[in-house]
């Protein structure tokens, strides 16, 4: 880490430098951060890279106009220009009555994010680890092409300060890798797969069970056929849960979204949204997911949140800004880095584990499809979707029959929620996400 | 403050590599956003550091610093140094070398017509307020308008130990406005954008702040009462936004020499004809046939002097878009595409203004022979693959009946097989723009391009944007 002047300390100079220049409130938010990793491109590592970043962004308030300026010049000039800056568009930004800042509360330090051995982790590890799990995927099968992949680690230390009392900062650290690839043989590519991995701590690292579970997803979806189209089950696995079903639910649970009309779950609060297997949390406190912290954007502690309970849409996500324009709290969903001014996005979402295992939801299966991952944009503000199955398998008769290969699955994200059947005792964390396996019934799938 | 070119080349040189390059990179920006009468988003930011790449026992290693005093940038190439030894014990191809290239030496700026620093952030937030105010006030049917501008001004010093030696200047603004329109369910949406490389004057040459608003209003209006097209293949004329979609994403993602290197369509196709012999497709450092491009680049991020690289001449393939490292794999010269979008990225191939060079007719003479089929106005995204297949929106869809243009559909898609689409080209008009410079290109990290050309007649895949 640098040695200098710590997160904490500039952001506090730069509030009472906003105050100064006649602001009515301010706020500084900084990190920095020592990251370093090793890439992977076509079967080989492609370069070691590191970086020492430090930025801070400073928000001006004054008679209900905000004005945002971030710079990574850490120096008093740089400082003094940037709160200039903001202080200067302050002046001449729309005002907006729901322009606030949280006052300071009591924070639980959360522990475990930060291992000091994550920072002491050197390169040539950080290399060896890219390295293993390369030749990890690419000794299970001579067919398998690691096309790109990486391991990182990063440490980052944040802070928030703000002329309401609050000063807060954390530091933690991670562990981070991906491989991404497909199997071949003969003429035949089989579909691509991914997997990610995360760990805080050095034990935690595994980049084998990662390479190869991507290898057999790869090489298991070599001598994919195609299936006549037909109406029936589809049993996600978490990976494409994340892919299909998480973005449009992101999207959802803001209250930013809901309040400008652009979300499915508007005016839904204690309704029905899903079926009632379903319950997700939003939980920055589960330290073994990428998005764990004490405390939000805005230094607002972070506390477990039940969004929906049992099939029940109980909350929307706030930061102070649209928390402010229905005259409530902050949940601590202010999001974003030192660059941009707070956005509401979720922490780390959890779905709560089903009653049934994996392999007893397959064997319940008459007729359907196990999708590992689903390539497409689902549409956030109607929840409409049309994507490709990607390492897929035919179910008949509770028994996977053969890969498939040039199969569409379209309908609707949140009418898809309604017809949850079965939620999987087993759960992969894929970095901010916890998701078990879901299976759903009556879904159109088409062969192309 | 920015290093000097004499502390850079002094660190470069120190360095114990076969290759080392320096690149300070500052960056400026102002970024203004309003959505319906609120304020998303008014910020201004400096973002500066030096990246350093280093080849060492046939590795790359890289690293970048935000503090640029003389120890910390001594120690920051000495960690791309131990980056590079460390990966190479690991690296099973070593990097053969680099080929030789024209190097950058010198000060380079394109030309800029009023400079962006010389309106302060108070106008442009006013800007992009009266701005998105003016399409709301238009009509009670426009029940939603967004207005963003954006600018970026970078400085660079960019110092290779093989002799680059170049201070680059670079202004980057966009004005982009969307309206959107709803009537008994229906909603349409209708966006309209300017992006240079230039000045406030060179943004606002062509088009005034207002008009943008009131074109992009009026055709929000006029969508709202437009149906959906059938789907069917048919003959269609793109306007030149829509030629540069295709040009970029369709096809110049395909000849970037590490996408070929990984298999893309265009592997082990130079020298074969892909195209109608109407076609010559060329991705250009410099802005080709017309000014002020938004994706001008001079001197790439490896200090290359970024030429006008003819893709596809005559219908024949003839060069894919390389760096230093796979132009030396391929036996031929650099193009000058490395680009890296901030001073922690490394340089990756990327494209600048992507185009299909204008032909001899006049627009009215290719709708003229048009007996039925569309013309295309305004692309809205999609998705292109590595075998070249896409599918892409356009906002403006107008059939065309016995040579004359008829009704407006809306919500259109066009899709096919990019090479397949270029090799049934039988038209190419003589007007030419450049038309998708606002928003970036990803692939790892963001990069400003843009993509034009004339009108152009081919045969496609016309079809509702969701589904039928």
């Amino acid at each position: 880490m640098e040695d200098d002047a710590l997160p904490l300390d500039l952001c506090s100079q730069a509030v009472e430098r906003a105050l100064k220049l006649g602001a009515d409130d301010a706020e500084a938010f900084a990190s920095e951060s020592l990251e370093t990793d090793a890439l992977i491109e076509i079967n080989d590592v492609k370069l070691g890279r590191s970086h020492r970043r430090a930025g801070i962004g400073v928000r001006v308030f004054k008679d209900s106009r905000m004005g945002f300026s971030s710079t990574n010049d850490l120096t008093p000039s740089g400082l003094n220009r940037a709160v200039e800056e903001a202080r200067s568009i302050s002046n001449h930004s729309p005002p907006s009555p729901y322009n606030t800042l949280p006052e300071a509360a009591a924070a639980t330090t959360l522990q475990g994010l930060y291992h000091p051995e994550v920072q002491r982790f050197a390169l040539e590890e950080v290399v060896s680890k890219a390295s293993e799990m390369l030749t990890t995927a690419r000794g299970y099968s001579p067919r398998v092409t690691v096309d790109t992949g990486y391991f990182t680690a990063t440490v980052e230390q944040c802070a928030v300060a703000n002329s309401k009392g609050v000063g807060c900062e954390e530091k933690s650290g991670m562990f981070f890798w991906y491989i991404l690839g497909m199997a071949r043989e003969g003429q035949e590519v089989s579909s691509f797969d991914y997997q990610l991995g995360s760990s805080r701590t050095v034990s935690g690292i595994d980049v084998q069970s990662t390479a190869l579970d991507f290898a057999h997803n790869v090489v298991g979806s070599l001598g994919a056929k195609r299936c006549e189209s037909f109406k029936g089950s589809l049993v996600l696995a978490p990976y494409a849960a994340e892919q299909l079903l998480s973005p449009p639910l992101a999207w959802a649970i803001s209250s930013n979204n809901a309040q400008k009309g652009r979300s499915r779950f508007r005016g839904r609060l204690n309704q029905t949204v899903s079926s009632e297997g379903l319950t997700l949390v939003d939980d920055a406190s589960y330290i073994q997911a990428t998005a764990a912290g004490s405390f939000d954007r805005e230094g607002v502690p972070h506390s477990p949140l039940t969004v929906i309970e049992k099939g029940v849409l109980k909350t929307y996500l706030y930061n102070s800004y649209t928390g402010s324009k229905e005259g409530r709290r902050s949940t601590g969903h202010a999001s974003g880095s030192w660059r941009s001014t707070p956005s509401v996005n979720p922490t780390n979402i959890l779905v709560h584990e089903g009653s049934v295992s994996r392999e007893e939801m397959i064997s319940d299966v008459r007729r359907g499809v196990l999708v590992t991952r689903f390539s497409g944009f689902p549409n956030p503000v109607t929840g409409d979707f049309s994507g490709v199955v990607k390492g897929g398998y035919m179910i008949e008769g509770g028994e996977i029959v053969h890969p498939l290969k040039e199969t569409l699955i379209t309908g609707n994200v949140f009418d898809l929620l309604l017809k949850i059947s079965s939620i999987s005792k087993e759960r992969k964390t894929i970095m901010s996400h916890v998701l078990p396996y879901i299976g759903l019934e009556d879904v159109s799938i088409t062969s192309a | 403050m920015p290093p000097t070119i004499d502390l850079l080349r002094r660190v470069v040189e120190s360095a114990d590599s076969q290759y080392s390059e320096a690149r300070y990179h500052c960056r400026r920006s102002v970024d203004v956003r309003v959505v319906k009468g609120e304020l998303e988003e008014a910020k201004s930011e400096q973002y500066s550091g030096v990246g350093f790449r280093v080849l060492a026992d046939g590795a790359w290693g890289f690293t970048s610093t935000s503090k640029t005093s003389p120890g910390d940038l001594e120690r920051a190439i000495g960690d791309a140094v131990s980056m590079a030894r460390t990966s190479a014990v690991a690296k099973r191809k070593r990097v053969a070398g680099l080929a030789e290239a024209r190097l950058a030496v010198g000060r380079f700026q394109p030309p800029i017509d009023g400079p962006l620093e010389e309106h302060g952030v108070e106008e442009k937030v006013q800007l992009v307020v009266a701005a998105e105010k003016r399409v709301r006030e238009r009509s009670s049917v426009i029940t939603s308008a967004s207005c963003h501008y954006d600018e970026m001004l970078d400085h660079k010093l960019i110092v290779t130990s093989d002799g680059a030696e170049a201070e680059v200047f670079d202004s980057k603004p966009e004005f982009i406005v969307t309206a959107v329109a709803s009537r008994g369910g229906e909603i349409a949406s209708a966006y309209r954008s300017l992006a240079v490389t230039g000045g406030w004057k060179d943004l606002f040459r062509e088009k005034k702040p207002e008009d943008i608003s009131d074109e992009a209003a009026a055709l929000a209006l006029k969508l709202i009462d437009c149906k959906r097209p059938r789907g069917e293949r048919t003959t269609v004329v793109l306007d030149p936004g829509m030629v540069g979609q295709i040009s970029h994403e369709a096809v110049g993602h395909t000849v970037e020499a590490d996408f070929v290197l990984s298999g893309s369509v265009a592997k082990d196709r130079i020298g074969s004809r892909v195209a109608s012999d109407l076609v010559t497709l060329v991705d250009s450092g410099p802005s080709h046939i017309a000014p002020h491009g938004a994706g001008t680049v001079l001197v790439d991020d490896e200090g290359v002097l970024a030429q006008t690289t003819t893709v596809i001449e005559r219908g024949v393939l003839v060069s894919y878009l390389h760096n230093r490292e796979t132009a030396e794999i391929f036996g031929v010269s650099p193009t000058g595409n490395a680009r890296a979008f901030e001073y922690p990225d490394d340089p990756m191939i990327r494209m600048r203004n992507t185009l299909i060079e204008p032909g001899d007719l006049s627009f009215e003479e290719i709708i003229e022979e048009v007996r039925h089929g569309y013309l295309l106005k305004g692309p809205t995204g999609g998705q292109a693959d590595a075998n070249g297949e896409f599918m892409f929106g356009a906002q403006e869809a107008y059939l065309i009946e016995k040579g004359e243009v008829v009704d407006l559909f809306r919500e259109v898609a066009i899709s096919g097989q990019a090479f397949e689409i270029l090799r049934g080209v039988d038209a190419l008009s003589r007007d030419f723009r450049y038309d998708l410079g606002a928003g970036y290109c990803g692939k790892l990290q963001a990069a400003k391009v843009d993509a034009g050309g004339p009108f152009l007649r081919c045969q496609a895949i016309v079809g509702g944007l969701h589904g039928g």
